[in-house]
């Protein structure tokens, strides 16, 4: 146990900034990346499976992507986009340009969380987090190859997912 | 807004990347997080605290508390309270999983050879009833081999994209009905077995609970460990795995592992995910009926007139046809491998053959002058398919005795 407290203290030190952003990516939500922030840091902390993690940050990376994904399937009301910090589209000088900036956002991140988990994570890590294939598939055990393969089949799902949604 | 294609996801993806939140508020919330874990180290998790609060300012809780609390430490129980009282409801697993129409999951299968050595292939799998099931696999990143298998259709296919090449097999009714749904396979037999709880664990965020079954008949005799971890809020499987030493290869056993896992349950899947969609280019290299097929169109042919020698034979037929649905039953495989030479059993023909029940063997037949007798028999699966149909027989010369020969 007390190895596992020293593991994921480092982690915080050494990741918690950036599991931080990507939480705030995946969420949208300021107010509650604190919390899930936490949520996650609590689960590592009881998670017995932690102790075997060869590579505690893809673990702890993965981790952190469903839960942000559990947080926007639970979530029923809409969430608030942090406008002031979203850099500005072409057309979102104005207030309905930006509102419509929200929208499109929140559908493609509400598409990708009907992705199968693992295709989801590996859209989430290459085109949010902007991860090379070879890091993707070192983080989660696979090959590039396959990470390519899969991505280019999960963008043929989101467009499936974005289209069916606009009719 | 604009038309959706892949470049405009992107944009979209490439807008929520640019976001970069301000250096205070994160500093704030990992400072929250450090304290938070500084109170789990201090063992006071405020969520368990209050419960705790709670149930004690009850007098007669407080007496069924102090009493659970005895009984607990002399049966040396951990009483973790908290969180750890919601937990699998494993009789619940197998119902729900029966109540999937659809899934996908990924499989790794690792072999292990002399000189650290390994074999490893991954593979995507599609399933979802009678719309069919798909498999997409991968070796080295590379996808070396796709099967489709079609029950509307009653046909399967394979397709090697490397070579360019794919096969073409024929399905009958009952070969079209067989599931070919190895999670729930496993996890129904799993589940039947003499399993042990493993506790409380974490896979990728989520909260399982896991049981494990040593010798389980997954492994068919050889020696290894079945993990099933089930997601504790949906009683759904979210990994299994299965570890040991099998027999791969020219009797040497291997050490061997393979792993179910990013299970998606009751998912949505399209109908073209289930379009082989076959190159023109690609080159036909079989295409067949399998047995099964054979047989039962054997069966519409009008038996013929039974000679006397015949007649004297018929009833050895028949008893061949029943040591060897009774070598099912009793999972005895040499005894079957006697009865039926040169078939050699996989692992999961015989776990889905294994413990079957024999409903009804008929009267052996015959359509033609060839050796072959064509029996008739009825069987229900462990799985609790029941199988109609006609077993192959013939007289081997060689031996001077009867033999099975096709159509199980």
């Amino acid at each position: 146990m007390i190895e596992r407290q020293k593991k994921i203290l480092q982690l915080l030190d050494m990741s918690g900034e950036r599991l931080h952003r990507l939480l705030a990516r995946l969420t949208r939500r300021e107010d509650v990346v604190g919390d899930l922030l936490q949520e996650l840091f609590i689960r590592l902390w009881n998670s017995k499976t932690f102790d075997n993690a060869e590579d505690p940050f893809a673990y702890a990376y993965r981790a952190a992507i469903n839960l942000a994904f559990e947080w926007r399937r639970k979530q029923k009301a809409r969430c608030q986009p942090l406008e002031e910090n979203c850099p500005a589209a072409s057309d979102s000088s104005s207030a309905l340009g930006k509102m419509i900036q929200a929208e499109e956002l929140e559908q493609v991140l509400n598409a990708t969380s009907k992705l199968t988990d693992l295709a989801r994570d590996v859209v989430v890590m290459r085109y949010i987090e902007q991860d090379s294939y070879e890091e993707i598939a070192q983080r989660l055990g696979k090959k590039p190859q396959y990470m390519r393969a899969l991505c280019a089949k999960a963008m043929a799902r989101l467009r499936e997912l974005l289209a069916s949604e606009k009719r | 807004m604009s038309e959706i294609n892949e470049k405009e996801i992107k944009r979209r993806f490439e807008t929520i990347s640019k976001f970069e939140q301000g250096s205070e508020v994160t500093a704030r919330d990992l400072e929250k997080v450090r304290k938070r874990l500084a109170e789990q180290t201090s063992g006071q998790r405020p969520g368990e605290q209050k419960i705790w609060r709670i149930i004690m300012k009850s007098k007669i809780t407080k007496a069924a508390a102090a009493a659970v609390i005895i009984v607990a430490v002399i049966l040396g129980l951990n009483i973790t309270g908290g969180p750890d009282i919601a937990g699998v409801t494993w009789a619940e697993v197998i119902e729900k999983v029966e109540q999937i129409s659809a899934l996908t999951y990924d499989m790794t299968a690792e072999i292990s050879y002399p000189e650290n050595k390994k074999l490893s292939f991954q593979s995507e799998n599609y399933v979802a009833g009678e719309n069919g099931c798909r498999i997409d696999m991968y070796m080295n990143g590379e996808l070396f081999m796709q099967k489709y298998r079609l029950p509307k259709e009653k046909v399967a296919y394979r397709i090697g994209p490397k070579e360019k090449t794919y096969s073409r097999f024929v399905l009958s009714e009952s070969q079209a009905e067989t599931e070919s749904d190895f999670p729930r396979q496993w996890v129904k037999i799993i589940l039947s077995e003499d399993y042990t709880k493993l506790g409380r664990g974490n896979i990728n965020g989520i909260d399982v609970e896991g049981v494990e079954v040593h010798n389980s008949e997954l492994l068919e005799g050889d020696e290894g460990v079945v993990r099933l971890w089930v997601d504790i809020e949906t009683n759904l499987p979210v990994r299994m795995e299965l570890e040991g030493k099998m027999m791969m290869d020219a009797g040497a056993k291997r050490p061997t592992k393979f792993v179910m896992d990013d299970f998606q349950w009751d998912v949505e899947l399209d109908e073209s995910v289930f379009e082989p969609n076959i190159p023109e280019d690609y080159r036909l290299i079989i295409e067949e009926k399998l047995d099964e097929q054979k047989s039962t169109q054997v069966e519409q042919k009008p038996t013929r007139l039974l000679t006397d020698t015949e007649k004297d034979d018929q009833p050895m037929a028949k008893e061949v046809v029943r040591k060897l649905l009774q070598a099912c039953a009793n999972k005895n495989w040499d005894e079957f491998s006697d009865l039926w030479p040169g078939l050699s059993l996989n692992k999961m023909q015989k776990i889905y053959l294994g413990g079957l029940e024999i409903i009804q063997i008929g009267e052996p037949f015959k359509t033609d002058d060839s050796a072959t007798w064509y029996v008739p028999y009825q069987i229900k699966l462990k799985l609790g398919e029941v199988r109609k149909r006609n077993l192959r027989v013939r007289y081997d010369e060689t031996t001077k005795r009867f033999v099975a020969c096709g159509g199980l």
